[in-house]
């Protein structure tokens, strides 16, 4: 059992023992604190040798490889040393014992929570020699402030107090020696203060500043270089924090905001941020055609991602362009502190903050003397509405006062969010310890122009990070993909009989049959990506006796269960479209209609929604009509079945005549469509193997094939959602919902011009979307067959994205969809998984006269808003399944990493970008894309965007081969995508 | 609030500068106070508490009197400038009611009711300071006042707190640490071991409880000897001043006073 | 005035039988009575029994001004009374005593155990949090009224749902429960109460679960507070007969076992009260 004991403290030891103060709370209250401490003898000096003290790590002389200390010595830093020196300290070069004192640790901790950590690592590190002192619990060293006496100048004099007992505590050891007349080693104090240092030095103690002593070592010329550029100077002692200082301007008034908007003295827009640079954004407004440039944290003055902010615009002479580095917030502010009260409150830290991140803000002037780069620039004056909602973050671990689980009390910690384009929140949390490694859901509440960050609270957890669950779940929150189950009220919109719905027998009285046609002797079949469960269209065709072909494309009858007004309709609305993730669906409407009753299942008898066309041989249309009608498939098949079977001569049934016949007419139809100048755009497409469907853990990752049936279904779609456009324009010229896809502005072109030209020697003309198409055909590289489609995915990063309008909200001659050639275009072929094409399908409907329209699809405003709905959902849903795609090639990667050995996975890759200190990388294999990023500038040639490596020339569209790795960040627990080069050099280490 | 302290650093220290099991000073005072039949201050560290026993007397009323035991009342204030926020709690706080209700089911089985039937003990508590340990403080305070008033205990009761820091036990936890980590008030009668009181409010692991439970009633003896020391140095005085008292030259003296 | 307490022949035979491991009931020394969950049609509505013992336990959630001091957090109030209706032993008016320990013990398993994560009722720092407020009425009283009221209390929590808000910049937009599937409160862990009775002769082994008259005869009572994962969340000796250190721990591994029992059985109630109603649809 262990001793328990009983410390005794006199009553005459109070005022040495017993500590009152007052402090204030955050929300201003006053408390007063009477804290005692006891005061001992055992405390340890920790030199091995000493008679008094056991638990002895340090050499018992210290270090004898100083010049100036032959008989050996210990270091004694104060707090300044390891605020502005801890590189040097952390070198493994700096050899020398060091004493570090308790005064000392609670300094550091006290100033920056994430130095105090590197600061403990230290003390744990095999090769460093470090011992800890408790000199405030020592009764000799242990002092008292006195009246007058600053916090720091208290410190200084308990710091000089240990030194002092510590020479003479040394000394005593080596009278104590018998018979050997040795010199004690010397205990010595290093400070940057000279004041302290004279002190010091008053006291019979010897005190050096960090500069001097380096210069005396043996590895000194490498250790030079590792001082912070402060060493050299005599740093002022810190000030008392006075007050909280104002770290960015206050916002105008919203009358005044208004007014400016209006008067166009002032710009409003939304603000986004730049992935790569934390302290560059930027604000599209109408006023200009190029986007806002905002310059540093003052400029973008706590705007958040998606916020509408209002911008004032500099002077012309002031504009700038875009810095070409990348900043990462981590690195940068990695010893930021949570804690408000000590960070910001610092005049003399947020000034070497701000010091800091105006030298990353600084790199960029001399580059925009180019003209060209140049952008409008403003800084933002005001918020009109902010956009903030949950964020999915992780905890910084450095930010952590107690990791100890069992700890009660509140802390305030960073949290990460992590979309790259937001700021990381500060949070006040009783969880932290049990938050860290786990998705954790953050909002944020508000964002004073005091705190240097925007200050959020916890809303629950997700999970670990890096489980699958947590991941898709976070996800799902990042791009607001409504994934919650379906309310009691929307079951009740559903038929009654639920599974067992099936079409009715036709009658005279039966309400399904009236004015549908029966079509279910036709030989339809449809045509689906492989484990497709909601199929949406169906297709025919067949010879007519004229000669001319009828073809059909059949859509599954949503809007006869999807009533307009409905709960179901209304959530279906709000929900905008179905997600795909690589391994979960988030349907739009419940899986009973999706999967089942308006699934074009085979061999059942569904509802359906009919287009059809009489086409002549050249494929004309002759004539079309609309019908709802009653099918039945007679087969579902995959691309892949679908080709073999029109490929394999043997087959002559009905279905595979079928399939040839609309398999001929859709070549027609593409041939028609490129000649009027449609586009043949690419994006980077990658496919996920899972491995079984139970575990879904990604064995590898594909490009997907491209097949001429996907050809075949992809023509007819066009073709159905084109003719119904046309119907329902007719018909509702005001209230049309219709999809465009405008004609990107030139200027968008701008630098994949300039960069085709000075790379390649390639010249784009992007007069119309027809030239473009020529000209894009044209950028081969026959040592490169990958090049024509890194270019046709760069130049569709330049186009504008298309989007649902209201027919009557624009101009007749902005209709046009730029990259299907075609003057006029709607959804309506997956009215299970896109809300657009429900609406299309209503409308349709009234167009021939089948149901009356309902009234809100009468009124614009109403579409409008709908439909703004919708675009904003379809172009999330898009950018989350980019990101599942994303998280599965991570897994893969990982995977196939550690197959080969845990060395990484390498890859041929393209360089699209230059930075001053980086490259982009995209790989086309895996679809994604990437950062290499050196330590040091490099050798950078902006205008003709290509940079110099350690001697080899990199450019734009070279090949290079990169090494791809998922580390996981040690801080916030992220797992992220780290790419080396591997040749033309190895950058490893760069 | 969100505290820059180390609950137990890696050197071993706690942020007073005490180890793991280092209880903190305490200091008795078992001198007469005004009326009461029996009093003591008792100091853990910081915190401090006043004690006063008053019987066995008349039951104030009627409906209080038991015919075969005595009835032992309990009151309990606690100073408004007791703690840093300076916060009145009312008679009626259910805290405090609580607090009360179990110092006197501590003590009911303690002292030897029967031998004053018809009777009332009443335990007057007043909380001057507080640092972490109150309940225990309460409890050894009430002890002692017993103790000094002469009335008829079992054995001695003896209370101490302990807490769980990570993995780590302490003992006599501050009001610092109170707040930080999980923790327990034990009571103990020495003479038995046997545990007459424990109670804990926070989480703790079935596994971590059993070691720091053990500790606890462990650490109950060393402030026994704390305790007994005080009453034996009383008792000494007491004597001697009234041996003092039969010297022809010294002035008498009526009351136990030291 | 006091009940009239038992008679001596009563007491009498109560301990003679208690020494022989013999309870009046039945019931083996260290047996509970059977809990039996009755939900209501509201979704945080129990009514809990363990034998004759009732309680009625009721959750209801409202947004209001967080406490300045605590601007993240939600609240929670745990809101009883013991009305004469339960049992003769209580009148009206004043608390008595084993109402202050009932009320105090039922704030610390319920609500300072954090049982509840508060931290997720916050809807928008500073102006909205939900307070979730727990009513326990107390309808009749066999004996241990506090197992009972933490069962039910704890057991209505993990029933309740709250109605799904959405935050969106400065607004907060309430669902109604039909249009969005309303959501469970984020239940930390689910501590359960063990009460085990203690009698004057020490040879006598203690008694889990009491029932009125064993409780009334007992000469101190240990409550356990506990969850599956085999966390203590309260453990509560208020004087009473002094028991040896191992006994006590005993007493801690009986209830360990009996917490994972009585959290098997309480999802296993949740989850068939779940499937029968019509919340949610995938």
């Amino acid at each position: 059992m262990v001793e328990i004991t009983v410390l005794k403290r006199s009553r005459t030891e109070a005022a040495l023992t017993q500590r009152k103060f007052f402090k204030k709370t955050a929300k201003g209250k006053v408390f007063k604190v009477l804290r005692e401490r006891y005061l001992r003898d055992d405390v340890s000096c920790g030199i091995d040798g000493c008679k008094i003290c056991h638990d002895t790590p340090l050499p018992s002389y210290g270090d004898k490889n100083h010049s100036s200390f032959p008989d050996g010595h210990f270091l004694l830093p104060d707090t300044n040393v390891f605020l502005s020196q801890m590189d040097l300290i952390e070198s493994p070069l700096f050899g020398p014992p060091i004493i570090l004192l308790q005064t000392v640790m609670e300094e550091v901790r006290h100033r920056s929570l994430p130095l105090y950590n590197r600061l403990k690592a230290l003390t744990r590190m095999e090769d460093k020699k470090v011992w800890v002192f408790y000199n405030e619990f020592r009764s000799e060293t242990a002092i008292v402030r006195e009246e007058d006496e600053t916090p720091n100048d208290r410190n200084d004099r308990g710091i000089r107090k240990a030194t002092q007992w510590y020479a003479q505590h040394v000394a005593l050891r080596s009278s104590s020696i018998r018979g050997q007349d040795q010199n004690s080693p010397t205990i010595l104090l290093l400070t940057e203060d000279a004041a302290n240092r004279f002190k010091a030095e008053k006291l019979g103690l010897s005190a050096l500043s960090v500069r001097k002593y380096v210069e005396g070592m043996k590895d000194s010329p490498q250790l030079l270089d590792l001082l912070a550029a402060e060493g050299s100077d005599e740093i002022e002692p810190t000030r008392v924090a006075t007050g909280r200082q104002v770290l960015y301007p206050e916002y105008l008034s919203t009358g005044i905001l208004v007014a400016g908007v209006k008067a166009g003295s002032l710009h409003q827009g939304h603000f986004n941020a730049n992935q790569y640079n934390y302290l560059e954004g930027n604000v599209s407004v109408p006023g200009f055609n190029k986007p806002i440039l905002l310059i540093g944290r003052e400029n973008m003055n706590r705007a958040v991602q998606g916020d509408v902010v209002v911008v004032e615009v500099f002077d012309e002479k002031e504009w700038k362009a875009p810095a070409d580095e990348v900043v990462d917030q981590e690195s940068t502010l990695k010893d930021d502190d949570a804690e408000e009260s000590e960070g910001e409150g610092d005049a003399e830290k947020s000034g070497q903050l701000r010091e800091k991140e105006a030298k990353m803000v600084k790199v960029e002037k001399i580059a925009s003397l180019r003209s060209l780069e140049r952008l409008p620039t403003g800084r933002i004056v005001g918020v009109i509405k902010r956009n903030w909602r949950a964020y999915v973050c992780h905890i910084e671990s450095t930010s952590l006062t107690s990791s100890n689980s069992t700890s009660l009390s509140i802390q305030t910690v960073f949290a990460t969010p992590v979309s790259r384009l937001l700021p990381r929140i500060r949070l006040r949390t009783r969880q932290a310890p049990t938050l860290l490694n786990q998705k954790i859901l953050v909002t944020i509440d508000r964002w004073d122009a005091t705190s240097r960050y925007p200050e959020g609270h916890f809303v629950r957890a997700l999970g670990r990070a890096e489980t699958k669950e947590a991941e898709q779940e976070s996800l799902l929150l990042e791009f607001e993909v409504p994934y919650r189950p379906f309310g009691k009220a929307i079951l009740d919109c559903l038929p009654q009989q639920g599974e067992q719905w099936v079409v009715p027998p036709k009658t005279e009285s039966s309400k399904e049959w009236k004015d549908r046609e029966d079509l279910r002797g036709l030989n339809i079949c449809s045509i689906d990506p492989p484990g497709c469960q909601d199929i949406d269209d169906a297709l025919h065709a067949r010879v007519l006796p004229n000669g001319n072909v009828e073809a059909g494309v059949h859509i599954a009858d949503v809007s006869h269960f999807v009533h307009p007004d409905t709960p179901m309709d209304n959530e279906a609305a709000a929900r905008g479209t179905t997600v795909y993730l690589v391994d979960k669906r988030i349907d739009m409407l419940p899986a009973l209609l999706g999967t089942n009753l308006c699934s074009l299942r085979p061999f059942v008898e569904r509802l359906a929604f009919s287009a059809i066309w009489e086409l002549s041989p050249e494929a004309d249309i002759v004539n079309v009509r609309f019908t709802k009608s009653v099918i039945a498939s007679k087969a579902a098949f995959t691309y892949e079945e679908a080709q073999i079977r029109k490929d394999d001569p043997h087959l002559q049934d009905d279905l595979t005549q079928s399939i040839r016949l609309l398999n001929t007419l859709a070549q027609k139809l593409k041939a028609k469509r490129m000649a009027a100048g449609a586009l043949n755009l690419a994006s980077p497409e990658v496919k996920i193997h899972l491995d079984s469907a139970e575990s879904s853990d990604p064995i590898d990752v594909e490009q997907k094939e491209m097949r001429e049936t996907n050809s075949l279904v992809e023509e007819f779609m066009l073709l159905a959602n084109i003719s119904v456009a046309r119907k329902i324009e007719e018909v509702f010229p005001q209230t049309a919902v219709l999809r465009r896809h405008m004609p990107p502005p030139k200027t968008n072109f701008e630098k994949l011009q300039d960069l085709l030209e000075k790379r390649k020697g390639f010249k784009l003309d992007v007069s119309s979307s027809g030239v473009l198409a020529k000209s894009l055909d044209l950028c081969v590289d026959p040592d490169l067959p990958a090049f024509n489609t890194l270019v046709r995915i760069m130049a569709t990063r330049c186009m504008l994205s298309a989007e649902y309008f209201c027919s009557g909200s624009v101009g007749k001659n902005t209709f046009g969809h730029y990259g299907l050639a075609s003057s006029i275009y709607t959804h309506f072929t997956s009215p299970i998984r896109r809300y657009a094409d429900v609406l299309a399908h209503r409308q349709l409907s009234a167009a021939i006269g089948y149901s009356p329209l309902h009234p809100s699809l009468h009124s614009k405003a109403h579409v409008e808003r709908i439909l703004e709905v919708v675009n904003k959902r379809h172009r999330l849903a898009q950018m989350a399944s980019r990101a599942s795609v994303e998280f599965y090639v991570g897994l893969a990667l990982k995977a196939r990493g550690e197959r080969g050995g845990g060395t990484g996975v390498t890859e041929e890759a393209f360089v699209i970008r230059t930075f001053r200190n980086g490259i982009g990388i995209f790989v086309s294999k895996l679809g994604i894309e990437g950062l290499v990023t050196f330590k040091k500038d490099m050798l950078f040639d902006a205008e003709n965007y290509t940079m110099t490596v350690a001697g080899m020339v990199i450019s734009v569209f070279d090949k290079v081969v990169v090494r791809i790795e998922v580390e996981k960040d040690r801080n916030t627990h992220r797992g992220k995508v780290k790419m080396t080069l591997v040749s033309p050099i190895d950058s490893k280490g760069m | 609030m969100a505290s820059r302290i180390e609950i137990l650093n890696e050197g071993g220290f706690r942020s007073d500068g005490r180890r793991q099991f280092e209880l903190r000073t305490i200091e008795i005072d078992l001198a007469q106070q005004g009326q009461a039949d029996g009093s003591a201050v008792i100091a853990h560290g910081l915190t401090h508490v006043l004690v006063s026993v008053f019987g066995p007397r008349e039951a104030r009323m009627r409906s209080h009197t038991m015919h075969d035991r005595a009835n032992i009342n309990v009151e309990i204030s606690l100073a408004a400038f007791s703690t840093g926020d300076r916060r009145k709690r009312s008679r009626g706080d259910k805290r405090i009611l609580e607090f009360a209700s179990t110092i006197k089911s501590t003590f009911e089985p303690v002292i030897q009711t029967t031998l004053y039937p018809r009777s009332q003990i009443d335990i007057f508590v007043q909380v001057v300071q507080q640092d972490g340990g109150l309940l225990q403080a309460c409890i050894n305070g009430t002890t002692l006042a017993l103790i000094t008033a002469g009335i008829a205990m079992l054995d001695f009761v003896c209370a101490i707190s302990g807490g769980v820091h990570s993995t780590s036990p302490l003992l006599d936890l501050t009001n610092l640490e109170e707040n930080d980590v999980p923790n327990m008030t034990v009571a103990v009668m020495p003479k038995t071991q046997k545990v007459s009181l424990l109670t804990m409010d926070t989480r703790l692991h079935v596994e971590r409880f059993e070691e720091i439970f053990r500790l606890a009633v462990e650490a109950g003896s060393t402030i026994l000897v704390e305790m007994k020391a005080a009453v034996l140095g009383r008792s000494s005085r007491l004597i001697e001043s009234v041996d003092s008292s039969t010297q022809p030259h010294g002035l008498g003296v009526e009351n136990d006073n030291s | 005035m006091r009940p009239p307490s038992p008679s001596i022949p009563e007491k009498e035979f109560l301990f003679s039988s208690l020494k022989e491991s013999l309870r009046l009931d039945g019931r083996t020394m260290l047996e509970m009575r059977t809990p039996s969950l009755t939900f209501g049609s509201d979704l945080g509505w129990v009514e809990c029994a363990l034998g004759k013992t009732k309680v009625l336990a009721q959750v209801e959630a409202k947004m209001v001004k967080p406490q300045p001091e605590r601007p993240f957090e939600g609240t929670i109030s745990i809101h009883s009374e013991i009305s004469p209706m339960a049992s003769s032993d209580y009148e009206p008016g004043r608390p008595s005593e084993d109402e202050v320990t009932i009320t105090r013990m039922l704030d610390k398993v319920i609500r300072r155990s954090d049982a509840v994560d508060k931290e997720s009722l916050c809807i928008l720092a500073g102006q909205r949090v939900w307070h979730i407020r727990l009513t326990l009425h107390f309808l009749t009283d066999a004996g241990n009224l506090l197992d009972c009221a933490c069962l039910a209390g704890i057991v209505a929590l993990k029933h309740f749902r709250r109605p799904e808000v959405e935050v969106i910049g400065d607004d907060v937009i309430v669902h109604l429960p039909s249009e969005r599937a309303p959501m469970p409160l984020a239940i930390h862990h689910t501590p359960f109460c063990f009460t085990f009775a203690f009698f004057p002769d020490a040879s006598t082994p203690p008694v889990l679960d009491p029932s009125h008259l064993e409780q009334r005869l007992s000469a101190g009572v240990v409550s356990i507070s506990l969850n599956a994962q085999k966390e203590i969340c309260v453990l509560q000796k208020l004087g009473g007969v002094p028991l040896g250190a191992d006994d006590i721990l005993r007493l801690v591994d009986v209830s360990v076992t009996k917490a994972k029992e009585m959290h098997s059985f309480v999802e296993a109630s949740l989850m068939e009260d779940w499937n029968g109603r019509n919340i949610e649809v995938r």
